[in-house]
């Protein structure tokens, strides 16, 4: 038995040192652009090579919250599926995080405002421990 | 009176110098024996002289030169046994001995400090054990993997025992500087890279007793070759694609750091080395050693090494992020038994060294913000099998001819190595911005056979790699892939007189398959690339006079591009830029011509080997521009940094080194080595960026048995020959601000005139030989600049840097 238990060790400790320091590769999220859109589908805003929005954008007032679908695509115009990428959040963050905050769901999330004014908000996705993507600011009035 | 001398007191008077001295002679009469100090074997024509002081005219007899005052003279050659004998009647009251051969450092020695030698009329006994010089060419034009490479040739340089003491330092790289044709690319004392002939990175081949390290030191600038020095028995140095049978990768050279975990040799008693040195520019710390213990058939060798640095010191004020803690262990089991030997080897190493991040308060351009330290670890297997039938003895007899003249001699070399290596950049604040991991196996099986005549050498190898690199992180522009490759490989070296020939041949093939396959609007067509490629080398040596060596070699070796250049999309804040691989890239095919010629006569060696280096499809990152605005890209993800993407035009490398040894009386040496390249792309003969500038030494040395004291000068040359910078925007002048700094390689760099000093004592404390030396680099703290560093227009490299060192080989 403890030469059993010596060999086991052995192959133990070998394995491990055949490991692959990094075991599971999640790569980067290569988007392109960002689409958000409302709960019945309604294209509110976009992104243009990621460097300017175009559309209105999500009409809000303060107190209230819209939900909003949020689509990644690919440099060809292609709509991204992250929905088995477990090691992806997209978040919505405010420059003043005095107005408003983003509550994730699945899919997309829910945008609230507590503040009326004009405000710059963007879009960011976290992969792990860092950002992958991040949008330019885009204008939200919110009214009173 | 019969004076004997214990063999370990003397052999720390002159590295393996044995002497008996008696008085039972009327004159003085010197007889020994010449033998190599590696193996023992014999030199043959080694010439001796034996000179004597304080005699007058009427005193010299036999050999002597006449007309002569004060002295006189006295030479003959060994024998095929290496033996010889040399009388001067009357006794001198003071002699020396000069022994010099074609392919050794000539050696001297002042019999006056031979313990037991007087004026009066004696008997010396001596075995004086010769180096093997890197400075006459001996034929070296392939270099066969799996061997020792032995001698040297304008293309090689072997840097051991004494000569590796004496230029330790705190990386692989600082170690070599100063070899001809070699240079370095500082980032800082732990990522500081070779540069030979002008190339660097993926282009020169680290080798670890002779297999891929398993690092990604190449894969980029802020990487360090995780190799301590302290721990190496031996570097071996190939300029140029002359290692083009080590593989691929070799376009620039080979460095391969010779440690020997495996024990070999024969071990009958326990043997070691014990090394320990201070350096004040790094506030460096470092020990190392290692022992063999002889069990039986068997031997084990362990050993090991702990370095610690603290910021680097500059004329202009301290380095930030530039503090090294580095550690390794490691044992290794071998035994030889009548034709065959073999064994084993783990090693473990861990570090963490900082980046040079900011100087003076401003961060340095390409930095990373706020500073960066990188931890790694790396886990090395390694085996080793040899089988030599018929002889007993090492199977490595290197690459030029059999050490026994009489008998041809076979042998099987079969290397391999599996690697584990780890590696963590944390950013400001302590997040990890990219991890990188990479498991590597490679290894080779040589057959070799060596014989006396025409046909001397003859040697066939296989060649396999294989490597999974992955990457992950929010700085991570590299994509995981996997890299598998596959050589046969073929040498033959020919004797036709005073003239031999080399002719070498290899075929590779190459698959480098990615893990990720994504596409972006900037890298399109990610796939799995093949390449292959039939290289080889080609040589003549010939020798017309026996102090006259002529050598040219014509080389073919090719690099295909790294997964980095193929596949990259991502931020690469070592070189401040958002890199962009090329997956349709080709691969590099260099086409070397050397030229060498070297004399070596009484007194005098010289060399010149003047190189021409063709590089097909050379890749280099070109910045790319927003085609519509006309403006340099920026980076899609973080509008941080600009594009630049991998491409590939022809360029051509030209360049010389040269190196003279004069020895002088007492024991008075006088060495020259300067070096020169010029890169140019092929199209229009335009700069290529990031050439280094010419370079050479003036070294006085006076070296005597029991110490040794040098001075060097050393230019460093202006570089004004620098690439035409893009339409970035910006200049060369840190006063406009760092943001509007162009990359460095676009700006010229100012010559330097730096002086050195070095000390040295064999040392002999209870038995146990030893060497103390004592340096200054920098002795009088100028400032200067790297060309080749990217912070260069803002910090200088290190000022004065006291070295003491310290090596004792129980």
């Amino acid at each position: 038995m403890p030469r059993l238990r010596n060999v086991a060790v052995a192959v133990a400790l070998a394995g491990a040192a055949c490991e692959h320091p990094i075991a599971v590769v999640t790569p980067h999220l290569e988007a392109a652009d960002v689409v958000l859109r409302s709960a019945e589908g309604e294209e509110l805003a976009r992104t243009r090579d990621n460097r300017s929005w175009t559309g209105a954008g999500p009409t809000l007032a303060a107190g209230d919250s819209l939900r909003l679908v949020v689509r990644f695509l690919d440099f060809q115009g292609g709509e991204l599926d992250l929905d088995f990428r477990s090691d992806l959040q997209v978040r919505l963050e405010f420059e003043d995080p005095s107005a408003g905050f983003w509550e994730p769901l699945s899919p997309g999330g829910r945008l609230f405002a507590l503040s009326p004014g004009d405000h710059r908000l963007r879009v960011l996705v976290w992969h792990l421990d860092h950002v992958d993507f991040v949008t330019p600011w885009l204008d939200v009035a919110v009214a009173p | 009176m019969t004076l004997l001398l214990t063999s370990p007191a003397l052999a720390t008077l002159h590295a393996g110098l044995h002497a008996q001295v008696t008085s039972v002679t009327p004159g003085l009469r010197v007889t020994g024996r010449v033998v190599e100090v590696e193996r023992g074997t014999p030199v043959a024509q080694a010439t001796v002289v034996l000179v004597g002081l304080g005699v007058s005219d009427d005193r010299i007899r036999g050999e002597g030169t006449p007309g002569r005052s004060d002295s006189s003279t006295t030479e003959t050659l060994t024998g095929t046994d290496g033996d010889f004998a040399v009388e001067l009647v009357p006794a001198p009251r003071e002699a020396t001995l000069r022994i010099s051969a074609l392919g050794y450092r000539t050696r001297t020695v002042s019999l006056a400090d031979l313990p037991g030698f007087d004026s009066s009329p004696a008997a010396v006994v001596l075995t004086v054990r010769l180096d093997l010089d890197p400075l006459p060419m001996d034929g070296v034009m392939a270099v066969v993997p799996g061997t020792r490479i032995r001698g040297g040739a304008g293309t090689v340089s072997v840097l051991d025992g004494e000569g590796l003491a004496r230029r330790q330092r705190t990386s692989v790289a600082a170690v070599l500087e100063g070899e001809a044709g070699v240079t370095t690319r500082f980032n800082g004392p732990a990522a500081t890279q070779p540069v030979i002939r002008g190339l660097s990175g993926d282009r020169v081949l680290i080798l670890e007793d002779g297999l891929r390290t398993g690092d990604i030191a190449t894969t980029a600038p802020d990487h360090a070759i995780t190799v301590d020095p302290m721990t190496a028995e031996r570097l071996e140095l190939i300029r140029g694609p002359a290692g083009v049978l080590y593989g691929s990768n070799a376009l620039g050279g080979v460095v391969n750091v010779v440690r020997e975990d495996i024990p070999l040799g024969p071990a009958e008693d326990l043997t070691g080395t014990l090394r320990t040195g201070v350096e004040s520019a790094t506030a460096s710390r470092v020990v190392a050693g290692h022992g063999v213990i002889p069990l039986g058939p068997f031997a084990l060798r362990a050993g090991g090494s702990l370095r610690k640095t603290d910021d680097t010191r500059t004329p202009g004020g301290p380095l930030p992020f530039t503090d090294l803690s580095a550690h390794d262990l490691g044992a290794g089991l071998g035994w030889r038994g009548d034709a065959t030997a073999g064994g084993a080897a783990v090693r473990h190493l861990r570090g963490t060294y900082g980046v040079p991040s900011s100087f003076g308060g401003l961060t340095l351009p390409g930095a990373h913000d706020g500073g960066v330290y990188v931890d790694y670890t790396r886990t090395v297997g390694r085996g080793r099998f040899e089988w030599s039938p018929g002889e007993r003895g090492r199977a490595d007899g290197g690459a030029v001819a059999p050490t026994s003249p009489s008998a041809a001699r076979t042998s099987v070399v079969a290397i391999a190595s599996a690697i584990r290596f780890e590696q963590s950049e944390f950013e400001k604040g302590g997040f990890v911005g990219t991890r990188f991991g990479q498991l590597a196996t490679s290894g080779d099986v040589v057959l070799r056979r060596e014989r006396p005549g025409r046909w001397a050498v003859t040697a066939v190898g296989l060649h396999g790699q294989w490597r999974d690199f992955r990457a992950e992180g929010s700085f991570t522009g590299t994509r995981p892939a996997v890299h598998q490759g596959a050589a046969l490989y073929a040498l033959q070296e020919v004797r036709l007189g005073p003239t031999a020939l080399v002719g070498a041949a290899r075929l590779d093939r190459i698959r480098v398959s990615p893990l990720d396959s994504t596409e972006t609007r900037l890298l399109r067509g990610v796939r799995t690339r093949d390449f292959g490629a039939l290289t080889g080398a080609l040589g003549v040596r010939v020798r017309p006079r026996p102090q006259l060596s002529l050598g040219m070699n014509l080389t073919r070796a090719f690099r295909p591009p790294a997964i980095e250049e193929l596949f990259s999309a991502g931020p690469h804040l070592a070189s401040y830029a958002y890199e962009i691989g090329n997956p349709d890239l080709e691969p590099e095919v260099g086409t070397g011509l050397d030229l060498m010629a070297a004399w070596s006569s009484q007194g005098v060696s010289a060399e010149l080997t003047l190189f021409r280096n063709a590089l097909r499809n050379f890749i280099a990152y070109f910045p790319s521009v927003d085609p519509d605005t006309g403006e340099p890209l920026r980076d899609p993800r973080l509008r941080r940094y600009n594009v630049y993407q991998a491409d590939q035009a022809d360029a051509r490398f030209v360049g010389g080194e040269a190196n003279l040894l004069l020895t002088l009386p007492t024991a008075l040496a006088l060495r020259a080595v300067g070096s020169w390249v010029r890169g140019s792309w092929a199209a229009d003969d335009s700069p290529l960026p990031a050439v280094p500038p010419a370079r050479g030494r003036l070294a006085l040395t006076r070296d005597v048995p029991r110490w040794f004291a040098t001075v060097t000068l050393e230019g460093i040359g202006r570089q004004d020959r620098v690439a035409e910078a893009p339409a970035l925007g910006g200049g060369c002048d840190p006063a406009a601000g760092v943001d509007a700094l162009l990359p460095a390689e676009f700006c010229p760099t100012p010559g330097a005139l730096l002086t050195h000093l070095e000390v040295g004592f064999r040392l002999d404390v209870g038995g146990v030989p030893g060497t103390l030396v004592v340096a200054a680099d920098n002795l009088f703290d100028r400032p200067w600049r790297d060309h080749l560093w990217r912070a260069k227009q803002v910090a200088p490299q290190p000022g004065r840097n006291i070295r003491i060192f310290v090596t004792a080989r129980p």
